[in-house]
């Protein structure tokens, strides 16, 4: 496996050396395009392949909510659990009062979507993993753009 | 404006600037503010050998500074979350040079607002009482307290407001490390978790971002709501009104975008960033002052008149010690400096230039924090029997305190644009129409049209 | 009454009679004594920390030379409901089985909440550490922990000598009654202005006084309903 990195002045070039990829039959999912700010090439149709990836189904927004259900059944069981077992006598206020736990569901419940998402979304980009110093280049920093290929055999034009 | 092309390196250059070339300016701004933050600190440490009898609370004035000053910059916190959440999810583009100083300050304003309720404490070393936890001695937190509200939020808007503060820090952290050597490339390399910009990570970049935009709205709404109910929770004339929530957060929102005019202004100066943080940028954002400074004469116009008709005698008493009585000095300053000053500089449009946003932000910020002081000190001065009507005044520990504070958050953003680029490149870059030669162009973009995206 | 009161255990009043309060302020004296209250000392006391679990209020009404005081002992209400016990947040005031407002020094933090939520001010709060010259600490009272500084302090009806009242009780194998328990305040004054006992006991004197047609609590119509009663037909 070795990876090839194609270092670009502009997004024009980088485009057209994409549709050329495409049409020598280079795989989309051999091929990462790294810029220094998002480059939206979805909207060029025929590049379609090599941002596929991130047009991938993103289970980010799914994973916030799951964490705010999550966040929020904590919080109940928190407060009410804990609220019986002090075993205080309370004048007035029920020492387990639901309008104002409330209020604690509601924070834990933005905070567990707020976690979730973080999580989630460092796990979906492949953030924190170990990526060779192969497949980066710091031009990417200067404005480049910088097309990875990774193949199985060598041998590229262009 | 001049015909003169932003070329990417040019951008990288002008808004790395701050982080590379720091300038006299910035040495003089660190040290003036680490000299207040270590008077303060002195004070701290007086205050913590001797007990709060140092300070000028007493009986019945139980809070005073301390909670005016964790209000006010609870409130200050609001700016971030305003202007980066609410124009990321709408869509709107003249954000983008403007988001991080925001955010910056919601998360150190935060840092600070939350000093208070721990300095405040009679036996500050047990804060961690409010912490939830299995004690040694059976007990957890009394959930139905506003002050384990407060916790809960404050905590939860803090994090949320890190991490909503870092997402579209790590490209730059990225572009930092790339840019550095040594001991800072591994720190930055550490920070921005091996990002390497391929379109896959930027779409979830933005995604995430996204999605904690909607989420970090309602939790900035509810933080200053509850902030708000330690007051509207109680018993107290004056205190116990309904419409505190909405109340407390318009008056931080405003308060909020008061502190990011001036943040930015300075910013603009300091670091010659006048090609980026324009007029347009002040306009609209002097436009939104103008639209919270009229909420919140609304809301507080409700509030007295409310009050006056019902002549209620517990209210009335505190409602005249503060149009006529003893706090009316400050009572009027704090509706000239909120809004008969600044609204009309913020209306005309003559007017409406860096410099007048600039002094109406200003006399907001100092109108907030009378604002505050008001809400909390005349109400505490008296108690419905009138036998035990008090008075108060700070003692030169609480004012050191509070100017403590005021240091304290321009060491933290000073130290932060040192490290940090201070406006989003990439973000900025985003906007920035390409021109022939994908280069992007400043020129193409007039302030017209910036205003209409 | 709470939910969690058990109907045998003794639910501690007081009845404080306004027509016979001279204002000599005995009670206050005696309660200080009893109950280590410090004497926070001129300056302190000026910026109006000083410390009176009882204090007597005094109202003018007229003007010279038709003159009135009126008098009005203030202690903690023991209110049933409580306004001070919901917002503290570690728990430090709650309420106890025998109907009393329960204030627990070791677990308080100072938060100060308590005190700004009370409408009759009767929290204290210990700015700085207690202090006694020589020889006064010698007539501290054992039975009474000091407090330290940072924490709230207030009425508690003499817990210490309910206690001992309970116990004597127990140990005598009946049923309190009146006369068991005689707070520091109720026992010292001169005009016998004050009473304590058991208004769950119908025949109790509490009970019987707080059933007259002179009877009125403080700030009633607040909801807290205090256990402290007050007789006034005024004039």
């Amino acid at each position: 496996m070795e990876t090839q990195l194609l270092v670009f002045d502009t997004r024009e070039e980088a485009v057209a050396a994409l549709r050329e990829l495409e049409r020598d039959g280079v795989d989309a999912s051999a091929i990462t395009v790294m810029s220094s700010e998002p480059l939206h090439l979805e909207h060029d149709g025929s590049t379609a392949g090599a941002a596929g990836a991130s047009r991938a189904k993103s289970r980010i927004s799914g994973y916030g909510i799951a964490g705010g259900v999550i966040g929020a059944t904590l919080a109940i069981l928190l407060t009410v659990l804990t609220s019986k077992s002090v075993g205080i006598i309370t004048g007035g206020m029920p020492i387990v009062s639901p309008w104002a736990f409330g209020i604690i569901v509601f924070e834990m419940c933005a905070l567990g979507a707020i976690l979730v998402t973080l999580g989630r979304m460092i796990y979906e980009s492949g953030l924190l993993t170990r990526t060779t110093a192969e497949s980066y280049d710091d031009a990417v920093s200067d404005g480049k753009i910088v097309v990875a290929v990774c193949l199985a055999e060598e041998g590229l034009g262009d | 404006m001049s015909e003169s092309r932003l070329t990417d390196s040019k951008i990288n250059s002008d808004l790395l600037a701050p982080v590379n070339k720091p300038g006299r300016g910035w040495y003089a701004t660190v040290t003036v503010s680490a000299l207040v933050v270590a008077a303060a600190l002195g004070a701290l440490v007086y205050q913590f050998s001797n007990g709060l009898g140092v300070w000028g609370i007493n009986r019945p004035v139980f809070w005073a500074l301390d909670i005016t000053n964790f209000v006010f910059w609870i409130g200050i916190s609001h700016a971030g979350t305003l202007i980066s959440a609410i124009l990321r999810v709408t869509g709107a583009e003249w954000r983008r040079p403007v988001t991080r100083c925001a955010e910056a300050i919601t998360v150190f304003a935060l840092m600070i607002g939350a000093l208070f309720p721990i300095i405040h404490l009679g036996k500050p070393q047990l804060f961690y009482w409010m912490v939830p936890y299995p004690s040694e001695r059976g007990l957890w937190p009394n959930f139905r307290s506003p002050l384990m509200w407060d916790f809960f939020a404050i905590n939860t808007y803090l994090l949320g407001s890190i991490i909503y503060l870092y997402l579209p820090l790590i490209p730059d952290l990225a572009l930092l490390r790339d840019k550095s050597s040594g001991l800072f490339r591994r720190l930055y390399g550490a920070l921005s978790l091996g990002w390497r910009g391929t379109q896959l990570q930027w779409d979830r970049l933005e995604r995430a971002v996204r999605v904690m935009a909607v989420i970090i709205i309602p939790v900035a709404v509810s933080v200053h709501t509850i902030v708000s109910w330690d007051f509207a929770m109680t018993i107290r004339p004056m205190w116990h009104s309904t419409m505190f929530g909405p109340y407390f957060v318009a008056g931080a929102i405003f308060s909020g975008i008061a502190a990011l005019i001036l943040a930015m202004a300075v910013i603009r100066r300091v670091f010659r960033l006048e090609a980026y943080l324009r007029p347009v940028h002040f306009n609209n954002l002097g436009l939104l002052l103008l639209t919270m400074s009229l909420i919140w004469f609304y809301f507080t116009f409700s509030e007295y008149l409310t009050s006056w008709y019902g002549n209620a005698p517990e209210e009335m008493s505190v409602f005249r010690s503060k149009i006529s009585g003893p706090y009316a000095s400050m009572f009027w300053a704090s509706v000239i400096c909120c809004f008969v000053i600044p609204a009309p500089i913020l209306a005309i449009k003559r007017l409406r230039t860096i410099k007048g946003c600039m002094i109406a932000s200003a006399l907001v910020v100092i109108g907030m924090w009378l604002e505050r002081f008001l809400i909390i000190v005349p109400t505490l001065v008296q108690p419905r029997l009138t036998f035990n009507w008090g008075a108060y005044r700070p003692t030169w520990v609480e004012i050191t305190l509070t100017a403590g504070t005021f240091g304290y958050f321009v060491l933290l953003y000073a130290l932060f644009t040192r490290l940090f680029p201070i406006i989003a490149v990439w973000e900025y870059k985003e906007g920035l129409p390409l021109g022939e030669h994908g280069e992007p162009t400043v020129v193409d973009l007039t302030d017209a049209e910036l205003e209409r995206a | 009454m709470s939910k969690d009161t058990q109907p045998e255990k003794p639910q501690w009043a007081m009845v404080i009679d306004l027509d016979r309060c001279t204002g000599c302020e005995a009670c206050v004296v005696a309660c200080r004594v009893e109950n280590n209250i410090p004497v926070v000392g001129p300056e302190e006391a000026a910026k109006g920390r000083s410390i009176n679990w009882i204090r007597v209020e005094r109202y003018f009404e007229g003007e010279f030379p038709d003159v009135k005081a009126k008098f009005m002992p203030v202690l903690c209400q023991q209110c049933e409901e409580a306004p001070c016990e919901p917002v503290c947040p570690v728990y430090a005031t709650y309420h106890t089985d025998e109907g009393l407002n329960a204030q627990v020094y070791n677990r308080c933090v100072g938060t100060r909440y308590c005190a700004n939520n009370c409408p009759y001010t009767v929290r204290f709060f210990n700015f700085f550490d207690p202090h006694w010259d020589a020889p006064l600490e010698k007539s501290l009272n054992p039975e009474v922990s000091i407090r330290g500084r940072g924490v709230m302090e207030k009425c508690t009806f003499c817990i210490q000598r309910i206690r001992k009242g309970e116990d004597k009780a127990k140990d005598e194998g009946r049923e309190i009654r009146d006369g068991d328990v005689v707070p520091a305040c109720v026992q010292t004054c001169e005009t016998k202005a004050m009473y304590f006992g058991n208004i769950a006991d119908p025949e109790s004197e509490v009970s019987k006084l707080s059933r007259s047609n002179r009877a009125m609590r403080l700030l009633e119509d607040l909801g807290t309903k205090p256990k402290v009663i007050y007789l006034n037909k005024g004039d």
